[in-house]
């Protein structure tokens, strides 16, 4: 190794005085190394530091807006849900909904604005529709019958649309065979096409569970079903489950509704004292009792008779906006719930 | 021969001072990083995956909950101040085991020594675009380094609430409930936000 070491005062160089010079120089190598070493090391963990600060929350907030989408959509929908149950102003369904929407729209508005976001919904469009339904009476479960009895009837009449479509059959009380199977028929009431759908309910070979079967104006298809928790039988018929079950061929009123709710049908129970329980469904319908007076009771709105129709919001198109420094978010959608398309 | 001999003797023990000079530098520096640098809660590498574990992890938890509808339900677990809560009217740590959010928070915080506040926030009906802050746990406040998720639920007029859910917000809510009813509606009661804020220990 050369010696670069400075000379000594004096300038006297001989090999005893060489080596004290060395042992300096390795010290000074030795800590230069040592810095060099740390320094290196915290530099390498600086250089992770600042990419993991600049990879994190890159995106500019688009999963948020999504999810105050989707929470508002949600929530207008529980709104409309219940909104026809809890009816009280004199203004109507649509005005109350409207009004409930609108109170959301403000506390939810307040609440993002907590974190610098200007959020709002706003309803620019609803569609009226009738609430039919039949409870559970007196402890019990009344046949699916008119509320005079008539067995064969109709429950609504020229309906272009129907939705969250539940029933609930108790299986002691359905028929044993298919011939007089309760059966829920959507037929074509323009006359023209005349076209049917239908699905009919009746009890399986085990007396617990459920044979439904689904016809088309091409095909007809039959499937078992156990029974659901509660040994009652749950046919979602716009949403295609029974008993939580998905079944593929239950697709409401394929070929009777058309997808733009302009072709009229009538809903009708046949056999409707062959089964006992509960249903629901919103229809959406400009001339629901056409025919026949006597499904309802003597008043439209009366929930005391079985079953009843109330006044119900079809569906509503709302807008909703998300407005952050990075991301403006708008969308209009429709809300239906349990439509089968939906 | 003596002061011949005696340069060589003084190379070796500045050699060795040479050496433990070094060590005690190098030794200083070690020292300096680990006493300042590397703790979970300074800004270093290990921090940001900790902090953005937390954010994620009280993200899930309330999307979970909600969707489960155990939020909902400890939101109405509410009977002047909630019910089993070892702080006045809210929760100072983890809640009992009968508790909805129990297991979750349990799971995502508790076993993982992350301490955690759940703040509900509502609008105050008496003044336009106010909010009210109601505690549901408060176990200190946050560092500078806790992350926060939160989520709205909606609470309507049918919810029922209390201790065995005797009480309905539409008829009971304005005397009884936290959150002031947004109006004299009874199908929406009101929106209430959930704010978790999560912190290492």
């Amino acid at each position: 190794m050369a010696d670069v070491g400075p000379t000594r005062h004096g300038g006297i160089r001989d090999g005893e005085q060489r080596d004290e010079d060395r042992a300096q120089l390795i010290l000074i190598t030795g800590l230069t190394l040592a810095v060099i070493f740390v320094t290196v090391v915290l530099l390498l963990n600086t250089v992770i530091y600042t990419e993991n600060l600049a990879t994190r929350g890159v995106d500019a907030g688009g999963a948020e807006a999504i999810e105050f989408r989707d929470g508002a959509v949600d929530d207008l929908a529980a709104i409309m849900d219940r909104e026809h149950r809890t009816e009280t102003s004199v203004d109507g369904v649509t005005a109350d909904f409207e009004a409930s929407a609108a109170a959301y729209a403000n506390a939810t508005g307040d609440l993002r604005a907590r974190d610098g976001v200007v959020a709002d919904v706003t309803v620019v469009g609803t569609e009226p529709g009738h609430f039919i339904a039949q409870d559970e009476v007196g402890g019990g479960y009344r046949t699916l019958t008119a509320d005079d009895g008539t067995a064969d009837w109709t429950v609504a009449g020229n309906a272009t649309r129907a939705r969250n479509y539940r029933l609930m059959v108790a299986p002691d009380s359905l028929s044993a065979s298919s011939g007089d199977a309760f059966t829920i028929v959507a037929e074509d009431s323009t006359g023209g096409s005349n076209t049917t759908w239908s699905i009919s309910l009746w009890s399986a070979s085990d007396p617990d569970e459920i044979n439904v079967r689904v016809t088309n104006e091409t095909a007809s298809v039959t499937e078992t079903f156990a029974p659901a928790a509660d040994e009652n039988h749950t046919v979602d018929v716009t949403g295609g489950t029974v008993n939580g079950e998905p079944f593929d061929a239950l697709v409401w009123a394929e070929g009777v509704q058309n997808d733009d709710g302009t072709a009229d049908y009538d809903i009708r129970y046949e056999n409707g004292d062959e089964a006992t329980g509960t249903y629901h469904l919103v229809v959406q319908s400009d001339d629901l009792d056409s025919g026949d007076d006597n499904q309802y009771g003597s008043s439209p709105s009366n929930r005391s008779s079985q079953p009843y129709v109330v006044d119900a919001v079809y569906s509503a198109k709302i807008e909703v906006s998300h407005r952050t420094p990075e991301l403006e978010y708008g969308d209009v959608i429709r809300v239906a719930p349990g439509e089968h398309d939906a | 021969m003596f002061v011949e001999h005696l340069p060589d003797e003084r190379g070796q023990a500045h050699t060795l001072e040479a050496f433990a000079a070094a060590l005690l530098l190098v030794a200083g520096l070690i020292f300096a990083t680990q006493a300042t640098a590397v703790t979970p809660l300074s800004a270093s590498t290990s921090n940001q995956h900790v902090e953005n574990q937390a954010e994620i992890a009280a993200q899930d938890v309330l999307t979970t909950t909600e969707t489960r509808g155990d939020l909902k339900r400890a939101l109405l677990y509410y009977d002047d101040g909630f019910v089993g809560a070892d702080n006045g009217d809210h929760y100072a740590g983890l809640m009992n085991e009968t508790h909805p959010l129990h297991d979750s928070l349990e799971e995502a915080f508790d076993r993982r020594q992350i301490a955690f506040d759940i703040d509900v926030y509502h609008p105050d009906p008496t003044a336009a675009g106010a909010t009210d802050r109601t505690r549901m746990v408060d176990m200190g406040t946050p560092t500078d380094n806790a992350a926060v998720a939160s989520t709205r639920v909606a609470l309507y007029g049918d919810d029922r609430f209390g201790t065995d859910d005797e009480y309905i917000l539409s008829e009971n809510g304005s005397a009884e409930y936290f959150a002031d009813p947004l109006g004299e509606r009874d199908t929406l009661y009101t929106v209430v936000e959930v704010r978790i804020t999560a912190w290492q220990m």
